[in-house]
């Protein structure tokens, strides 16, 4: 569009240029025109004042004629090389060529009319002054002396003279060979006369005749030599000049009028092809503001379709990300965007995925939980059921051991009476099972109220109420705290633990460290003893139910004591365990959630109880 | 000069030629005359054969006759046309020829002796060189043989008028070809006229006698009142616009032919030969009322004596001697004794310049470029049949001078 644009300007400024070139050209040629006009009618004077020189030989006229010739050969040279182009000087130049033959011709016209004057004047003028002279003077003494046959003879001399005299005089005013030929005729027979005459005064004359007679033919001779010159030479240049300058003027009239038929037609022309330029600059116009809508807005447009797309979340694909332009950074933005979008949607689609498995997950542990607590519960039920109904017929079994016993140990052998104690043996150690596997069945499923109690105080029941204490010494160390906990669950761990460090000390008496900390949210129980330890193997089992550090018939013991403290601990929300470290003694951590802690510390009893 | 052109109109510089002072012992001779016989070949060939210095000083018609009538003592020797003798002669520019000096003299045959080359042919109008060949003790020029020639006669030809074939239909020569065309309205604006009344006065002349416009009792000695009933046709015509140009030189008459300013035109041949060659087909005319002659004219200056008078008596005799006869006549020309110059040329050209035959073979010219295509024939025939058709010779009329004021009128009409 700018390039059609720029076309019709173009155009409008050929149009002007070519209009102004066409007014630059016809002003140019005018001018030319006029000029020539005027060359034409000055050599036509310039021919006039020639003619006038040729007859009267006046150098006024000569100087004007040259001056004439000067300043025409000026004005055409500065129309044949000045503005008007190397192209129609060219015409010119023949009238150049024309024009200087004139003025060669000029220059021999006045040199010969010049000889002609002064061979005049200088020859034949003097020549016959003196003939005439000399021959009057002879007339007269002859006619003094009275010889008639000299003055006869002087004056057909005279006559003679005169002829010839008249001859150059008629030739002067009326050139024609004819006049030659008296000349000669005439000049031969005064030669003759004078040889008739016999003065010594005549010898001058008769020597000079000669010398006159050529003298006379140089006037002939340069006479016609100017008269050929002007009438034929220079008019012959003056016409050629002239018919040139008009051949030239109606080629330049003709070139003119087709120059403005064309300078019409190119008007048109270019009017048209201007026309043509504006309409398809219109065209252009729409086509580019469809171009640009299609180049520049369809994008825009579809770019905002993209973006809401992308907004929308659908899967979009994006053109135009390789242009270079705000576009392309703006399409390479929006596939940031669905870039962002898509792992957006993928973290989604996994949340998603995840929640529902999360829902899945906390479904089937709420179902595991509830079945496990209906286990738990079905455990403990039968646990519970197991213990307390196999106790009825084991103490059924016990009773009859006894009763059997009692009636019959005399007459038994003795190995039946051993199998009787130990059968005894067996039934109170089932029933210790049974009373432990009682005791943690019931965990839970007693009424144990949420009391506030002080730890210290509460260590110090227990123990006290173990009713084990020559054996044990225990120190409670560590700042007091209030506790709001279970206490019965509270007073069974402790004295659990108490009772597993003694059970399984190797000295006489045992001692227990009892070290109370607390931290934010947890009070920690670390319940030491000195004892032999606990192997490393049984560090896993330690709280499994029924497991027992020593074959029961070494040590007899539930082996339900640590399972019920840890029953109990995580009952409470806390949690319990070995300290692996190497070296004598067990050291249990039990870690109590505070429900709810005392504002005021108690004072803390360091002394062992 | 069939290149060169001849040059009517003068050169002013030559005027003030003074007469050249010798140094050498080897003669010099100054030779004034036309482009048309003053050629650098001629020169060349003259200065070996003789063993002399010649300087050549060429110069327009016009222009080299006033300056032989003026000033006798810058030339010795003076070559141009026989219609300028009288002026030399009476001017005492010349002095007479002995012709026992000249040792051809009787190989010159009859045409400048009688007018005629064979008996009963026609002898033309006006300045025919036989008419003043012979100067007369009593100083004056005749016909009637003597012991001294006023001019030694040598180059001679025949001219008429061209015309452009391609614009012009083609006439038939001795038949419909006339002077009448240059006065036909049919070429009106188109047709060119020599601008020499010595010359061109007698085409017009001619041109009006074969329209039946002008009857001449002479038309190589026309009166007064036959001048001025021809300028009054000329004029008249001039003013209907029938003349294209007057053409000042061979050259310019090319050009204007070439140019198609004109189409029919009095003409001279080596224009002829040049339109030929630049490939115009320009006919030059065998008109029916017969030709415009010319005849070369080799004077002595009246000065001229000693060891130049010698050496000029040599160069008049070499050009008699066959070489210049044959050079010139590749040109168109003839020389007066044609037999010497055969030995020089080929059958073939001898045959086309001379016999009027078609020539055999292709004709060079002087300068070795083709003039003459094989199969062509030279327009009116042989040497003989064309200066049997002469009308008139270039003349100086007794009213020459009276006759330019007609020209004059003539050109300003």
């Amino acid at each position: 569009m700018l390039v059609l644009h720029l076309s019709v300007v173009a155009i409008n400024h050929l149009v002007l240029a070519k209009a102004a070139e066409s007014i630059d050209r016809s002003a140019g040629r005018n001018a030319q025109v006029a000029a020539l006009l005027a060359m034409d009618r000055d050599i036509e004077t310039l021919q006039g004042t020639v003619l006038s020189f040729m007859y009267t030989g006046d150098q006024a006229l000569a100087r004007r004629v040259t001056e004439g010739v000067e300043h025409l050969s000026e004005a055409l040279t500065v129309h044949s090389d000045g503005a008007f182009g190397s192209s129609r000087s060219g015409d010119l130049a023949p009238m150049m060529d024309a024009l200087r033959s004139y003025e060669e011709g000029l220059v021999q016209v006045i040199a010969q009319r010049g000889h002609q004057s002064r061979v005049l004047i200088d020859s034949v003028r003097p020549f016959a002054a003196e003939t005439r002279a000399t021959l009057s003077r002879l007339l007269a003494v002859a006619d003094a002396q009275g010889a008639s046959e000299a003055v006869a003879k002087v004056g057909a001399a005279i006559r003679r003279f005169d002829r010839a005299e008249e001859v150059v005089l008629a030739y002067q005013l009326d050139p024609s060979g004819a006049l030659v030929h008296q000349f000669r005729e005439a000049s031969g027979e005064f030669a003759v006369a004078l040889e008739d005459l016999v003065s010594a005064d005549v010898e001058p004359i008769r020597a000079g005749v000669d010398a006159w007679r050529r003298s006379v033919f140089h006037v002939f001779s340069s006479t016609r030599s100017y008269l050929h010159l002007v009438n034929v030479v220079l008019a012959g240049q003056a016409l050629e000049f002239r018919t040139l300058s008009s051949l030239w003027i109606e080629r330049a009239l003709d070139a003119q009028a087709v120059e403005e038929m064309e300078a019409q037609l190119d008007g048109e022309r270019l009017r048209e092809l201007s026309d043509w330029a504006g309409i398809l600059t219109v065209l252009a116009g729409l086509l580019a503001g469809w171009w640009i809508s299609r180049s520049v807005s369809a994008p825009i447009t579809e770019m905002s379709d993209t973006f809401t797309a992308l907004a929308a979340g659908h899967h979009v694909e994006i053109a135009g990300t390789d242009r270079r332009d705000e576009l392309g950074q703006l399409a390479k933005a929006a596939e940031v965007f669905a870039e962002r979008n898509r792992e957006t949607r993928a973290l989604l689609v996994q949340a998603d995925r995840m929640a529902r498995e999360r829902e899945t997950t906390n479904g089937i542990l709420e179902k595991h939980v509830a079945e496990l607590k209906l286990r738990n519960e079905d455990l403990d039920s039968f646990s519970y059921s197991a213990s307390h109904d196999l106790r009825a017929p084991l103490r059924s079994i016990a009773l009859l051991a006894e009763w059997i016993q009692e009636d019959a140990a005399s007459s038994l052998p003795s190995e039946s009476v051993e199998h009787l104690q130990l059968m005894v043996g067996r039934v109170q150690r089932l029933d210790k099972l049974l009373d432990g596997l009682l005791a943690y069945a019931r965990i839970g499923r007693a009424e144990d109220l949420k009391q506030r109690f002080s730890v210290r105080g509460a260590i110090d029941d227990a123990v006290e109420a173990w009713g084990g204490l020559s054996a044990v010494r225990v120190s409670v160390v560590g700042e007091d705290v209030e506790l709001e906990a279970p206490r019965v669950a509270f007073h069974k761990v402790v004295q659990n633990l108490v009772s597993n460090a003694v059970a399984h000390h190797d000295r006489e008496v045992a001692h227990v460290t009892i070290e109370i900390q607390v931290d934010d949210d947890h009070l920690e129980l670390r319940v030491g003893d000195d004892g032999p330890g606990i192997p490393a193997l049984l560090h896993e089992r330690v709280f499994q139910i029924f497991q027992t550090g020593k074959p029961r018939d070494v040590q007899e013991g539930s082996g339900i004591g640590l399972a019920i403290v840890q029953k109990m601990v995580y009952q409470a929300g806390g949690s319990i365990e070995l300290d692996p470290a190497p070296g004598r003694g067990a050291l249990f951590l039990v870690r109590w959630p505070l429900l709810a802690r005392s504002e005021s510390r108690l004072p803390v009893a360091s002394e062992p109880v | 000069m069939l290149r060169g052109g001849v040059a009517l109109v003068a050169s002013p510089g030559l005027l003030s030629a003074g007469p050249a002072i010798h140094v050498n012992r080897r003669p010099k001779l100054r030779v004034l005359g036309t482009h048309v016989t003053l050629q650098p070949a001629i020169r060349e060939r003259a200065q070996r054969v003789l063993d002399i210095d010649i300087e050549f000083l060429p110069g327009g018609s016009a222009e080299v006759l006033q300056k032989a009538s003026t000033f006798p003592e810058s030339f010795d020797v003076y070559e141009q046309w026989s219609n300028s003798i009288e002026i030399l002669w009476e001017a005492g520019a010349i002095q007479p020829i002995q012709h026992e000096r000249i040792a051809l003299w009787n190989e010159v045959n009859d045409l400048c002796k009688t007018g005629r080359l064979e008996a009963g042919a026609t002898v033309g109008k006006g300045a025919a060189p036989h008419r003043m060949l012979y100067a007369q003790a009593n100083g004056t020029l005749s016909g009637a043989p003597s012991q001294e020639l006023s001019f030694l006669p040598y180059v001679h030809n025949v001219d008429s008028f061209g015309y452009d074939a391609a614009s012009v239909e083609r006439g038939t020569p001795y038949g419909s070809e006339s002077w009448g065309w240059l006065l036909d309205p049919r070429w009106r604006g188109h047709v060119g006229i020599v601008n020499e009344p010595t010359i061109g006065l007698f085409d017009l002349a001619l041109a009006a006698e074969a329209r039946g416009l002008v009857t001449f009792a002479d038309i190589g000695q026309m009166t007064r009142k036959e001048i001025d009933m021809l300028f009054e046709v000329l004029i008249d015509h001039k003013r209907r616009g029938q003349f294209g140009a007057f053409w000042n030189s061979v050259p310019h008459s090319v050009d204007l032919m070439a140019s198609g300013r004109i189409c029919v035109s009095s003409m001279f041949s080596p224009a002829v030969s040049a339109l030929n060659g630049q490939g115009h087909d320009v006919v030059y005319a065998a008109p029916r009322e017969g030709y415009r002659a010319w005849h070369g004219v080799m004077c002595l200056s009246s000065r001229t004596s000693g060891h130049a008078m010698d050496a000029a008596y040599r160069y008049m005799n070499w050009w008699l001697s066959g070489w210049p006869g044959a050079f010139v006549a590749r040109q168109g020309y003839y020389i007066s004794n044609p037999e010497r110059a055969r030995a020089f040329l080929s059958e073939a050209e001898w045959a086309y310049w001379y016999s009027g035959l078609e020539a055999t073979s292709p004709l060079t010219g002087p300068d070795g470029s083709v003039s003459v295509r094989a199969g062509e024939v030279r327009r009116g025939g042989s040497y003989r049949e064309r200066f049997g058709h002469v009308s008139v010779w270039n003349t100086v009329m007794r009213e020459y001078e009276y006759s330019m004021r007609g020209w004059y009128s003539l050109l300003t009409a």
